[in-house]
């Protein structure tokens, strides 16, 4: 009896082991949860490179796409023409969102020559030296994306370059067009 | 597939080298005009407070790294978030816990003792003293069971005094290396 | 060429499984099997490093670890630098074992050969199977590159080109003694045997596998920059875990060799410990545990954990199929014995290994109850180890102390009486020059405790030999040592483990500043004036140096020139940080570049790391005590004939 019992104990322990690790083969080990999905957006006031002083909270009842980026980040490039089609599509005709673009660790010059190269006319700021802005969001490296909605609560996050269908997505939700 | 494409991604994004990295973005970074900022300014404060609160914080991109011992950017960025924190005037818990809302509970290097990760705890620890209980009570079973079978020769359940006196020469061979 | 081979490989594989399970007295036919799949695995291992040396990139594996500028050291050990490699080194190592043991095994127990043999087999088979399928290191590559990504440039240092091999070496070392426990009882034998004939083999694989960690530690001091040796990372978890059950069973097999007790006990425990080796490389290559280390994430991750589950199962069903043989009619007889504080040993090694194994899975198991992720670093696993690691100091200590089945507490109190006096001087005097840290104390304590009962132990020994046998001291010293190898080994290992912790311990006393200086500033850290003289660049191998020529002065004296640096590899356009280290028995002096500034200034993180010599000298001594202890063979083998003192 007690020799079954012990047994099953030890069978049990090893099935669920296996499971656990076969659980894990589904999960990507880089990808964190954002604590603040749900939450409202931490407000902040940058500065753009063309001058412009622009806060968060300013911007209620529009979408902002909220992307951290820098001139020295490989995927960033790869999502750069996304961003700026999608600034076209939503701020300057539909006007309903807003792109935003917040360069870490970088220097005004070399974001102005990311944005040249890559032909990005979206609104482009620079976070201070100790990273105040990207702290508030709980950032960790480039690019990490936040979708806001129009209420200033943030609803997705995206790590690492997006995809178009993703940006789709989400923009038919949180603007309600398509 | 994906999964690997992702990560690729992420390993350019700070250049994510455990190992400094820091001619990279720090050469770069060292180069920015300091004036670019108003804010930024790292407050002077208690540096042995800030390093014990550092080392309680995981550096998310690096490798069993503490923001205390990381030389990345980012870990860098973290501790000046740290001295502002505290410049704030906040508790040592309030840091953690600033942290923690943006960053997730990820970004604290022990699971804190409460909910799932207070199993964490006491697993192990109960594991121990159960087994030290167990180890004791079969240990004090077999002295009795010893004393009652044969007191004067504590010879467990080998009543053969040919192999009592084996044992016994054998041990003792061996304790002298004779 | 790949394709035949891989075709034999498996034709081997297979048929030996056959000729083995069907006729036991097919010895012949399994011998030249064991021959002929070495060889075959030995000339696909020639194959793959010649076409490293000859920087042969149409085999992708070359490709993907190496490139023409490699130095030498590390094209020939970059054989290991990548998954495919490991395998076939692995698979290599493996087969020159089953080789061993299938020549050198002892004649009086020919019949469990055939049984260890088909258990290493089905190892065999699922390692040929993987190398031929999923990872082939032989895999061409076309269009033929004409230059090589590169060995990764951490991995280019000494120490890791010898780290791999050893903790192989070890992992695959703990099939032997597995397979043999797998025999005996699938053979229904109840002795010891298994565990007598393994002796050596377990001894070895273990030696193997703390040096591979020790290498390990001394890699990441020296190339990473961060100044620590160890930092809880799941694939140091991954390497530490089969440690703590191959040390648990390395002791509980000498009750069972003793005493006759704890079989079911060490059954656990080598499964376990061969179970865990398994689970290590697992976690190491399928990346399912959030690891930079991880390597590429690849297929070979299911089918290791599918390896590891049938493996495991199989290898309790047959246990509990058996138990009844395996209970022992011994049981300690006396809680103040030599056997209860083995006991006390065994629950503390498996104690780290579970609180290790927890710590190491639980992010997972978080994340897959809750949803969210954790972390588990270094502060958890240092609270919960620290503690059972100096109660095994201290227990090293007691254990010498104590008497085998029953001590009096008359002699109790005579052989406690001078080592507690150490331990307890050791902490009144650190206590008086003003050391306030609680687990620093409790480890010098404990280590003058340990050390002054070893030493106790075996003066005494020397001095019955000398007074029986009328030797002269030096004589008698050696002799006490050579005629009993296996207690005086394991002695000389326990010094260099107390060597080790008093290197840990010097490790919670390190101090780390980050200071800017100018070209031509002094800046004072610790004893030391660190001056820092110019910037400079230099050419090693293939790498480009660039970083501070900083001048190190104590007393007014120049002691040491120092360059810690940036290294830029070939081909990689982030550099990596050039630790520079001055080492005296007392202290590391540690530097690191953390940034050349704009002016011309230089950011340094300089360390200074207390005691840390322990934990390196411990790795010579270790050997030496290693050396003596595997030179015992156990009697059922060397029959009669006195064995000569080297």
């Amino acid at each position: 009896m007690m020799k079954s019992w012990k047994l099953w104990v030890v069978l049990g322990l090893i099935a669920g082991m296996v499971g656990l690790f076969a659980f894990g083969f589904t999960t990507d080990p880089y990808k964190v949860q954002s604590p603040l999905l749900g939450k409202p957006a931490p407000d902040f006031t940058v500065k753009t490179l063309d001058g412009q002083t622009i806060q968060l909270s300013a911007l209620r009842g529009k979408v902002v796409v909220l992307n951290f980026w820098g001139s020295w980040c490989a995927a960033c490039r790869e999502e750069a023409r996304l961003l700026q089609e999608t600034h076209v599509r939503y701020e300057q005709k539909a006007k309903t969102a807003m792109v935003l673009g917040i360069a870490m660790n970088d220097t005004p010059e070399q974001a102005r020559k990311f944005a040249e190269i890559f032909g990005k006319t979206f609104s482009l700021a620079l976070d201070n030296k100790t990273g105040d802005v990207a702290f508030q969001y709980g950032v960790y490296g480039a690019p990490e994306t936040f979708f806001i909605d129009r209420q200033g609560m943030i609803r997705h996050k995206v790590i690492g370059a997006m995809t178009a269908e993703e940006v789709a997505k989400q923009m038919e939700q949180l603007t309600g067009e398509n | 597939m994906t999964k690997m494409g992702q990560t690729q991604n992420r390993s350019v994004r700070f250049p994510r080298n455990v190992l400094g990295a820091l001619v990279g973005i720090g050469l770069v970074l060292m180069a920015l005009p300091l004036a670019a900022q108003a804010q930024g300014v790292i407050p002077s404060v208690d540096e042995a407070r800030v390093m014990r609160l550092a080392d309680q914080l995981r550096c998310p991109i690096c490798q069993g790294q503490s923001v205390k011992e990381s030389d990345v950017f980012l870990s860098k960025q973290m501790r000046d978030q740290i001295r502002i924190l505290i410049a704030q005037g906040k508790t040592d818990q309030e840091v953690l816990d600033d942290f923690e809302a943006r960053y997730g509970e990820f970004i604290l290097r022990s699971p804190k003792p409460t909910g799932m990760g207070l199993l964490a705890w006491i697993l192990p620890v109960a594991a121990l003293v159960g087994g030290v209980v167990w180890l004791g009570l079969v240990l004090m079973r077999a002295q009795r069971r010893s004393r009652l079978e044969s007191p004067d020769a504590g010879g467990g359940e080998t009543p053969d005094p040919q192999t009592e006196a084996r044992i016994a020469r054998d041990l003792k061979r061996f304790e002298e290396g004779l | 060429m790949t394709a035949a081979l891989a075709a034999v490989m498996v034709g081997m594989g297979t048929a030996w499984l056959s000729v083995r399970r069907n006729d036991w007295n097919l010895a012949r036919t399994t011998r030249a099997a064991a021959g002929v799949q070495f060889v075959m695995v030995l000339v696909a291992s020639l194959v793959l490093e010649r076409a490293f040396l000859a920087n042969d990139f149409s085999v992708r594996f070359v490709y993907e670890t190496s490139s023409t500028d490699l130095p030498l050291l590390y094209k020939i050990t970059a054989f290991w630098g990548g998954m495919d490699g490991s395998l076939l080194f692995w698979e290599l190592v493996l087969s020159a074992y089953t080789l061993f043991i299938v020549f050198r095994h002892p004649a009086n127990s020919r019949e469990t050969l055939p049984y260890v043999l088909f258990t290493l087999g089905l190892i065999h088979l699922f390692l040929l199977g993987l190398l031929v399928s999923y990872s082939n290191p032989l895999k061409p590559m076309l269009p033929v590159p004409m230059e090589g990504r590169g060995l990764n440039p951490l991995l280019q240092h000494p120490a890791m080109a010898f780290h791999p091999p050893a903790l192989y070496l070890g992992y695959i070392g703990l099939a032997v003694p597995f397979a043999y426990a797998m025999s005996s009882l699938a053979m229904r034998r109840l002795d010891n045997d298994w565990v007598t004939t393994t002796r050596r083999w377990t001894l070895t694989s273990w030696y193997f596998l703390s040096v591979g960690q020790m290498l390990g530690g001394e890699w990441a001091y020296e190339e990473l920059g961060w100044g620590g040796f160890w930092a809880w990372d799941p694939v140091e978890n991954a390497a530490f875990m089969p440690w703590t059950m191959a040390t648990a069973f390395l002791h509980s097999i000498m009750i069972q060799e003793k005493r006759n007790m704890m079989k079911v006990w060490n059954m656990v425990l080598i499964i376990m410990a061969f179970a865990l080796s398994i689970l290590g490389t697992f976690i190491v290559r399928s990346g399912v545990i959030n690891s930079v280390h991880a390597f590429a994430q690849s297929e070979v991750g299911p089918w290791f954990l599918v390896f590891l589950a049938v493996m495991m199962t199989g290898a309790f069903l047959l246990m509990f199929n058996r138990i009844q043989l395996l209970s022992s009619r011994h049981t300690a007889e006396h809680l103040l014995s030599k056997e209860s504080t083995f006991l006390l040993n065994n629950l503390l090694f498996v104690g780290i290994g579970f609180s290790v194994f927890l710590g190491t899975v639980f992010p997972l198991l978080a994340e897959a109850v809750r949803g969210t992720k954790l972390s588990i670093q270094a502060p958890f696993f240092n609270t919960l180890v620290t503690p059972m690691g100096v109660l095994l100091l201290l227990l090293v200590g007691v254990c010498t102390l104590i008497a085998w089945r029953m001590s009096s507490w008359e002699s109790m109190v005579k052989n406690f009486r001078w080592p507690t006096l150490a331990g307890v001087a050791v902490l009144v005097l650190l206590l008086a020059l003003g050391m306030r840290k609680g687990w620093g104390l409790a480890i010098f304590a404990s280590a003058a405790f340990t050390t002054a009962a070893l030493g106790m132990d075996y003066a005494r020994a020397v001095r019955v030999r000398k007074s029986q046998q009328g030797m002269g001291w030096g004589q008698a010293a050696i002799t006490t040592i050579g005629r009993n190898r296996q207690r005086y080994g394991g002695m000389i290992v326990h010094l260099a483990v107390v060597l080790m912790f008093i290197g840990f311990a010097g490790k919670m006393f390190s101090t780390d500043t980050a200071i800017s200086m100018a070209q031509g500033e002094s800046t004072q850290v610790g004893a030391y004036k660190l001056h820092f003289k110019e910037l400079a660049e230099r050419q090693e191998r293939n790498v480009n140096l660039q970083g501070a020529v900083v001048e190190v002065y104590k007393n007014d004296r120049l002691v040491e020139v120092m360059f810690p640096a940036k290294s830029f590899y070939p081909g990689r356009p982030e550099p990596l940080t050039e630790v520079a280290i001055y080492r005296n028995l007392w202290e590391d002096l540690y530097l690191v570049l953390s940034g050349v500034n704009e002016n011309g200034s230089v950011t340094l993180k300089i360390m200074i790391n207390p005691l840390i010599m322990g934990a390196w000298m411990g790795l010579p001594l270790f050997t030496l005590g290693f050396l003596v202890a595997v030179s015992y063979r156990p009697k059922t083998l060397g029959a009669g004939g006195k064995e000569k003192t080297s």
